[in-house]
């Protein structure tokens, strides 16, 4: 899209330019202003209540007033003998996803943007991000009634391919798989919202000259379509990383049985199980803070990545 | 006449594998569909499989019956609305001008930005400023505490840097349009695509929330859809009083009874809205719109 | 000069002392005893639990405005859903927002914490003076002052009892008799028999529809998000003479201990639970249990149960008579309670006993921000009145219940549209600290489908109770924050462990690196902590 020949004096027009540009550029912190306000109000102006973390915080005595303990909570979470199992169930949930779920929605969107008739196109986009608005409670409980050996549907069809009976749920080994599936089913359509968005932002014109040029439809989504949603799967990609640590607590506590916590109890639901028996803030927030922090450092390094890689990053 | 049949072999398969999907997708919905009408006691023994069995409204009726669900429907409608319009308002003013190169500071200010999605202070400090604000148990906490989503923003400031070209932007700025102009004559009639998908996740996050309501709402008359839904679902959960198990026994029947209907009712609307908002917002995008 | 100042200053200095020690209640017309409480209206902010079946507001129920007539008391209830009250009171707490008083359940650890804090007030004397129903109350039941009494010595809490005869009991174990008949087998005696007859229930097509579809012992091990009652075969358990099992869902957090000579002790490290533990497994492996227990839902089974052709043998519910309606439905009469059995050795079974069936202790906590103590006093104390618990726990008294010439309440069907609950918490709030007695339950206050459950309970469970029990007193809030963080882990390894013992096998030599386990984990300190508690309650 820009043209990258450019002459020496041209450069330094451009350079100039630039300069001046920037000066007239005191509308966009006008722009910016009200959105900063809020960021600084309501983001930056509570964070004094992370020190909860550092305290052996009590309701009645507030925030500054509860007893300070310096790294006491830190250290209960990491000796903890469940504290490896923990970190290793929540990040392998995570890699795993990153590694299957993440790629679907693009893979998806680009297929799909190549569907020719639009009736059929929009009726499956929306169809497929139906899921996304079930809530997760009828999501699990519906993934239990599937996987049931003797009644759900997935058995049937299995046991009529001839393959064994599998009480999933129940089972340690595909404790991963399902949750992962499940996420691909629930979580594709939503996901490919973005990617479809950016696709249909391409210059219809590319595609005129590529077909002129004799390009086949695969060709044609190798050269426009992905270089196109290339900056924003990269920034979603680097968001992801930003979250590693977070896998949300609903799913993995609701599809909890008794023979599965060996991998289903992550950090989020053993912060929750703790906190049942006894307002534990200061623990729930140390384990937070630990976990903001390392997701703090890999966004940072798939950050740097990208940028050095590509055009697109974050900063 | 290669590319064609090239072409007609990619078609066959893009479109069967796009249906398979489809119909992996479809089934539990199309399940969700006949549960709701079906007597709970044969979806609690899985034999309900392709069609429904027992037939019964009873979900539904109660659904509507509840004087409650009503109430929380114009609640939420509201809460979204209005939240929804000053979330994409806010959002792309400020990806507009995090988008801009000529703006000094951005990295930097991306950074404090990006910050607040990994930290967070924790619900009671949030709580104790909007409290300080006024804001408790009226709609402003429901749609300011949340007013951008950095996530969000850090989408749409994508969008604007790969769609709307710095050329555009340079010649427009030679030719005396001020930056505020170029914004809403250029940029906003450009961005259809990405407006609407901001809409459509603000709304679905508006629509979905419950845990705000619940935290800074008092009166039950404000109280979203989402609330008093979960509250029918998942209420009988108490670590409360003693009673006899039959009380627990009976609030989680009439929750198995209403859970499937209560998806379609309270997710319908948002659902269709995505589709609807697209035909809006995203006409003939960029056509005869760049000058190279 | 200076005498005039003397003088003043004395003056400055006692008058404020005849003010002093008096509330506000006197300025109110308080009135110590009858109704109404005080001449002129007062107005107490009270944090309560609203379930989701309460359609109106508080103060629009039946039972809330009698009494508020009554005692010309005007509540301003702050009306909380379940899944908000624990964020909802550590807010209003964090941003020094208290109510007059907390009407919820309070935890334990709530209870201790806060009362250490003085944010809620003692009310031990607020009782003696000023509460004469709850007194007698306590008079009956002693036990509630040590139930309710924290270890620094103070009450701050109230206890709600809803001690229906159906409380003591979480499942009645139940068997199918029409198939002992066919088999012309009598209730087993011992583990072996036992086992002999599920498999011959497995195995010779009882139910007469030509497919091997029965299963002879129903079991829902319980999904985590609920806390519903577990379909579980803890007569298992009591054959092999441990009087608990079961590490908890979040109905009984505490059925995993028990005292045996005075001393605290663990189940799930009992010798006895390994062999019980085998046992099933034994079940387990020749199928004789529902192969889908770790992931059915309660209600799952429950519907599975209910399908005809009979599917299940032995079935253990909360109320055999709330899953076939007697006279309906054959099947109550014909599952009939399953006599317990013992393993080789064991002289006889124990069976699990709940310490207080029906009693909460953390009912209503009053804080420091109440003008009106003994106020609050006397209008709880209406509650504990006989008549007014069953107003509060079931409706009011001519309309839902009704009273007849001896005294006796009974309670109306509900309105066609409407179940038996919906009824209820359109008429009031029962989640308030009352006492429905099991002697109010048994003349006063019928109820003829529980009481058979009752009545079972009578016959079959209570003369195999223990004498001794955990009785799960309040502890000091360092102990429970130490006993959290072990709960939680020792239970998390249990759960999974007696999973796997269960389903897999394994547990002979699995058992001793499991205690090994467990200590690490800090058992040995938690019984320690509990020990010395149960001392303290008991000397």
């Amino acid at each position: 899209m820009s043209s990258n020949v450019v002459s020496p004096s041209a450069s330094r027009q451009h350079r100039r330019g630039f300069f001046e540009r920037a000066s007239r550029a005191w509308q966009l912190y006008l722009f910016l202003l009200p959105t900063l306000i809020y960021f600084v109000l309501f983001h930056y102006g509570p964070l004094y209540g992370a020190q909860i973390a550092f305290r052996d915080y009590l309701g009645a005595l507030g925030i500054w007033g509860s007893p300070w303990v310096g790294l006491t909570n830190f250290q209960r979470f990491f000796e903890s003998s469940l504290f490896v199992s923990l970190l290793w169930n929540t990040l392998s949930l995570s890699l795993l996803m990153l590694v299957f779920s993440f790629p679907m929605p693009v893979i998806f969107a680009l297929m799909l943007n190549q569907i020719g008739n639009q009736g059929y196109k929009r009726l499956v986009q929306t169809v497929s991000y139906a899921p996304h608005f079930i809530s997760m409670v009828v999501f699990v409980g519906i993934m239990f009634l599937f996987t049931s050996p003797s009644a759900g549907i997935i058995n049937i069809f299995m046991s009529k391919l001839g393959l064994p009976r599998i009480s999933y749920m129940a089972n340690l080994a595909w404790f991963r798989p399902v949750y992962v599936l499940s996420d691909i089913w629930q979580e594709t359509g939503w996901a490919a919202i973005i990617y479809l968005a950016a696709l249909s932002g391409i210059n219809p014109e590319l595609y005129e000259a590529a077909t002129i040029d004799g390009a086949t439809k695969f060709q044609k989504i190798l050269h426009i379509d992905i270089p196109a949603i290339l900056p924003t799967v990269t920034i979603m990609l680097v968001l992801r990383a930003g979250t590693i640590m977070s896998v949300g607590f609903e799913k993995a506590f609701l599809m909890q049985t008794a023979l599965n916590l060996d991998y289903s109890e992550i950090i989020s639901t053993y912060v929750y199980k703790v906190g049942l028996l006894g307002a534990q803030f200061s623990f729930g927030s140390a384990v937070g803070l630990f976990n903001s922090v390392v997701n703090l450092i890999l966004l940072l390094v798939v950050n740097r990545v990208a940028r050095t890689i590509g055009e697109t990053s974050l900063w | 006449m290669k590319s064609t049949r090239g072409d007609l072999v990619f078609n066959i398969i893009n479109y069967s594998l796009v249906s398979l999907f489809f119909l992996v997708v479809l089934y539990p919905i199309y399940f969700i569909l006949i549960a709701s009408i079906s007597n709970p006691d044969y979806v609690n023994i899985g034999a309900i499989t392709f069609w429904p069995r027992g037939i019964t409204i009873e979900g539904y009726l109660r659904t509507f019956r509840e004087g409650n669900v009503w109430r929380g429907y114009r609640n939420t409608i509201l809460y979204t609305t209005v939240g929804t319009s000053i979330n994409v308002f806010l959002t792309m003013t400020a990806a507009y001008a995090l988008s801009r190169k000529e703006l000094i500071g951005r990295a930097l200010i991306m950074r404090i930005i990006v910050f607040t999605m990994l930290f967070s202070g924790g619900l009671i400090p949030t709580y104790l400023i909007v409290k300080g604000l006024g804001m408790t148990n009226t709609i402003w906490a429901m749609v300011i505490p949340n007013a951008v989503s950095a996530w969000n923003l850090i989408i749409a400031r994508t969008y604007l840097q790969t769609s709307v070209s710095q050329e555009l932007l340079e010649a427009a700025l030679v030719d005396g349009c001020s930056y505020s102009r170029f914004f809403w004559s250029i940029v906003v009639p450009l961005s259809g695509a990405i407006i609407a998908v901001l809409a459509l996740l603000y709304s679905v996050a508006h629509w979905n929330s419950f845990f705000t309501g619940l935290i800074y709402l008092q009166d039950y008359s404000k109280y979203p859809l989402q609330l008093i839904l979960r509250d029918i679902l998942l209420g009988f959960q108490t670590t409360g009083s003693a009673d006899d198990a039959k009380t627990i026994q009976e609030m989680q029947r009439i929750a198995d009874l209403m859970k499937y209907a209560l998806i379609f009712v309270a997710s319908f609307p948002v659902m269709v809205l995505y589709p609807f908002l697209q035909r809006y917002f995203v006409k003939g995008v960029m056509v005869g719109a760049i000058k190279g | 000069m200076k005498r005039w100042l003397v003088i003043i200053a004395l003056i400055a200095l006692v008058v404020p002392a005849f003010g002093a020690g008096k509330s506000e209640a006197t300025s109110v017309g308080f009135h110590k005893t009858g109704y109404p409480i005080v001449d002129n209206p007062v107005t107490l902010r009270i944090f309560a639990q609203k379930a989701p079946l309460h359609r109106k507001a508080f103060n629009e129920l039946p039972v809330v405005m009698k009494y508020e007539k009554l005692t010309n008391v005007h509540i301003d209830w702050i009306e909380v859903p379940a899944s908000a009250i624990q964020e909802k009171k550590n807010l209003m707490l964090a941003s020094n927002d208290l109510p007059d008083a907390f009407a919820v359940n309070l935890p334990d650890f709530d209870i201790v914490t806060y009362g250490a804090a003085k944010v809620f007030i003692p009310i031990q004397d607020l009782i003696k003076n000023y509460m004469p129903n709850y007194q007698k109350v306590i008079a009956q039941k002693p036990d509630i002052i040590k139930f309710t009494t924290a270890p620094d010595g103070n009450i701050y809490t109230f206890a709600r009892l809803n001690e229906g005869s159906w409380m003591r009991q979480m499942s009645i174990h139940t068997i199918y008799k029409p198939w002992m008949d066919k088999l012309g087998k009598s209730m087993p005696k011992t583990t072996d028999e036992f086992y002999d007859l599920m498999v011959a229930f497995k195995n010779n097509d009882l139910n007469g529809d030509g497919k091997a579809d029965e299963i002879p012992i129903a079991m829902a091990w319980g999904d985590q998000a609920n806390g519903l009652p577990r379909t579980t075969p803890w007569f298992v358990y009591y054959a092999f003479g441990l009087p608990a099992m079961d590490t908890g869902s979040a109905w009984l957090p505490i059925t995993d201990l028990f005292v045996e000579k005075g001393k605290v002790v663990f189940a799930p490290a009992d010798e006895r639970f390994k062999q019980a533990t085998a046992y099933l497994n034994k079940l387990w492996k020749a199928g004789l249990i529902e192969p889908e227990a770790f992931t059915l839902t309660w209600n799952q089974l429950e519907a599975k149960a209910k399908q005809l052709p009979v599917t299940y043998g032995v079935y253990s519910v909360w109320n055999i008579f709330d899953e076939f309606t007697p006279g309906a439905d054959p099947r109550a009469k014909e599952y009939v309670p399953l006599e317990f059995f013992t393993a080789p050795g064991v002289a006889k079974p124990e069976v699990y006993r709940q310490p207080y069936p029906g009693w909460n202790r953390g009912h209503m906590a009053m804080t420091k921000v109440n003008k009106y103590p003994e106020i609050t006093a006397r209008w709880v104390d209406a509650m504990y009145d006989p008549y007014g618990s069953m107003e509060w726990i079931e409706g009011m008294i001519g309309s839902r219940l009704v009273k007849d010439a001896n005294g006796v309440v009974t309670m109306k069907d509900p309105p066609a549209g409407m179940t038996t609950q919906e009824y209820r918490f359109a008429e009031t709030q029962p989640d308030m600290p009352l006492a429905a007695t099991m002697e109010l339950y048994r003349t006063l206050f019928p109820a003829p489908v529980y009481e058979m459950k009752g009545t079972q309970i009578d016959q079959y469970y209570a003369p195999l109770w223990p004498k001794e029990f955990w009785s799960n007193p309040l502890m000091s809030p360092a102990d429970m924050k130490e006993l959290n963080a072990i709960d939680t882990d020792v239970r998390n390894l249990v759960i999974k462990t007696q999973a796997k013992w269960i389903t897999q096998g394994g547990i002979d030599a699995e058992w001793n690196d499991y205690l090994k386990q467990l200590d690490t984990l800090g058992m040995s300190k938690m019984l320690k902590i509990r020990q010395a508690a149960y001392d303290r309650a008991n000397k």
